[in-house]
């Protein structure tokens, strides 16, 4: 009776997984590089449960937090040429300069530089967020002029940045993310 | 479960693709915010916050954020990473998972006129390793373990350190202290660093790769690593995924970096997986 009891529940198991593979529910077996005894350490701490961890917590998906206003620490609204961390990987844009400005919550970064994957070409990057949803706003985007780079940010007003680049100087809208270059 | 990675649904074609951040603030409300936003999507995998290069002010370790953020002291980028944790538990549905992964980089190259730059990097690794531990406490005690984890992130691109040193001190120091996985999400142009540098960033201690591919060369860059591994480690790496940019132009979208790391990871034998579990958007 022991060995059935065993056997029953074994077949059973077998059944599912029969059917699972015909479903194409289980994949076939995983083919990765063998990882060797430190590292195999390290994921299997990562992905375990840690030893005394409380409970499943209540989910509340209706709490609304304590509002914490998010608050620039950088003089805003001027160009500046130091210290210009872009969010975007340099193998894509290359930066010289940079316009930061907060309006009611709405951070407007405007980034100067070369588009590195446009062989050098003048680029400016913008950065629209939502600081308090910490989400980008519609108008974030790369946009690479016909002409080469690298670009620098000489000013902003309104809607129009100034910029120069070797030899020439010109307007980006901010709006209609054209460039408009001067008579040279 | 697949690999070693919290499972994944193993009939899907691709990863879910995660949205990760480039943050500008540590404001609790707003990565509360993030994190219900992952949550409610059924975000699954590996999430990088990341809260820009590291930095110190008056005795305080932390890092210059992106924008209008200025320095964040390692006390409230935790602050901010505890709040994100919140938001994904409250919002998500029973049974995701992510891996919420406290990113920085080793930007800085000696033209760009950085501000506060660390005194110690092997500090500032050490301390960052310090922090992670304890989002995973944080995490445990919360009663959220069953669907999240703690991990780190590096944005370590060669061009930004090519001495390699506050690079290589960053990673060591917070591996002196970390218990958790430190994903090198950055890139490997060549002519900086050497390839034992290299692997020595994307998979030394608790280091595990999640590289930027945004063109199919940066792909065959990291395959050409994996072949130095093998050569010279024996074994190559366990690569956990992709990380992409998009919607910017011209870039592989995530899917097409997944399958072009893919392809370069089935060209050898010795280098062969048969899917990653992780991809992710940085924004």
């Amino acid at each position: 009776m022991k060995s059935l009891r065993v056997r029953a529940p074994a077949v059973a198991l077998l059944v599912v997984i029969a059917f699972c593979l015909e479903a194409g529910a289980i994949a076939a077996p995983s083919r990765r590089p063998p990882v060797n005894p430190a590292k195999r350490a390290i994921l299997d701490h990562q992905f375990a449960l840690p030893p005394g961890a409380a409970p499943p917590a209540p989910k509340n998906p209706a709490y609304v937090p304590p509002y914490d206003p998010p608050r620039p620490q950088i003089e805003l609204a001027h160009v500046t040429s130091t210290d210009v961390q872009v969010p975007l990987s340099p193998a894509l844009f290359a930066p010289t300069t940079q316009w930061i400005d907060v309006v009611d919550g709405v951070q407007i970064a405007v980034y100067g530089g070369s588009a590195a994957h446009e062989g050098g070409a003048a680029a400016i990057y913008v950065w629209l967020t939502d600081l308090n949803a910490g989400s980008n706003l519609a108008g974030t985007g790369l946009f690479v002029a016909k002409g080469p780079g690298p670009l620098r940010l000489t000013g902003v007003s309104g809607q129009v940045v100034s910029f120069s680049c070797p030899n020439r100087t010109g307007r980006f809208d901010l709006l209609s993310r054209e460039f408009h270059w001067d008579p040279t | 479960m697949v690999g070693a990675a919290w499972p994944r649904d193993a009939t899907a074609a691709y990863p879910y693709t995660t949205r990760s951040y480039y943050e500008s603030t540590t404001s609790t409300s707003t990565l509360y915010n993030q994190g219900c936003t992952a949550g409610n999507a059924g975000a699954v995998g590996a999430i990088i916050l990341d809260f820009g290069r590291p930095a110190y002010r008056d005795g305080a370790y932390g890092t210059k954020l992106f924008g209008s953020g200025g320095f964040a002291s390692n006390v409230s980028i935790l602050a901010a990473m505890k709040a994100f944790a919140d938001g994904y538990w409250d919002c998500s549905p029973l049974r995701t998972q992510a891996v919420i992964a406290r990113g920085t980089s080793n930007y800085c190259p000696a033209t760009s006129g950085c501000s506060l730059l660390p005194r110690d990097y092997a500090a500032a690794g050490s301390y960052w390793g310090t922090r992670t531990n304890e989002l995973t406490t944080y995490i445990a005690n919360s009663g959220y373990s069953s669907q999240e984890t703690s991990a780190a992130a590096d944005d370590a691109e060669p061009a930004w350190d090519p001495a390699f040193t506050s690079t290589h001190d960053f990673i060591a120091g917070y591996n002196s202290t970390a218990e958790w996985m430190m994903f090198d999400y950055g890139s490997l142009e060549s002519g900086y660093w050497s390839r034992s540098n290299e692997y020595y960033v994307a998979y030394t201690g608790a280091n595990f790769p999640l590289p930027e591919v945004y063109y199919p060369s940066m792909a065959a860059n990291w395959e050409s690593l994996e072949l130095w591994a093998v050569e010279n480690r024996g074994v190559s790496m366990w690569m956990t995924g992709i990380t992409s940019e998009w919607p910017v132009p011209g870039t592989l979208t995530p899917h097409e970096g997944y399958d072009a790391m893919l392809d370069q990871l089935q060209s050898h034998a010795s280098t062969y997986q048969d899917a990653l579990d992780y991809l992710t958007d940085i924004r």
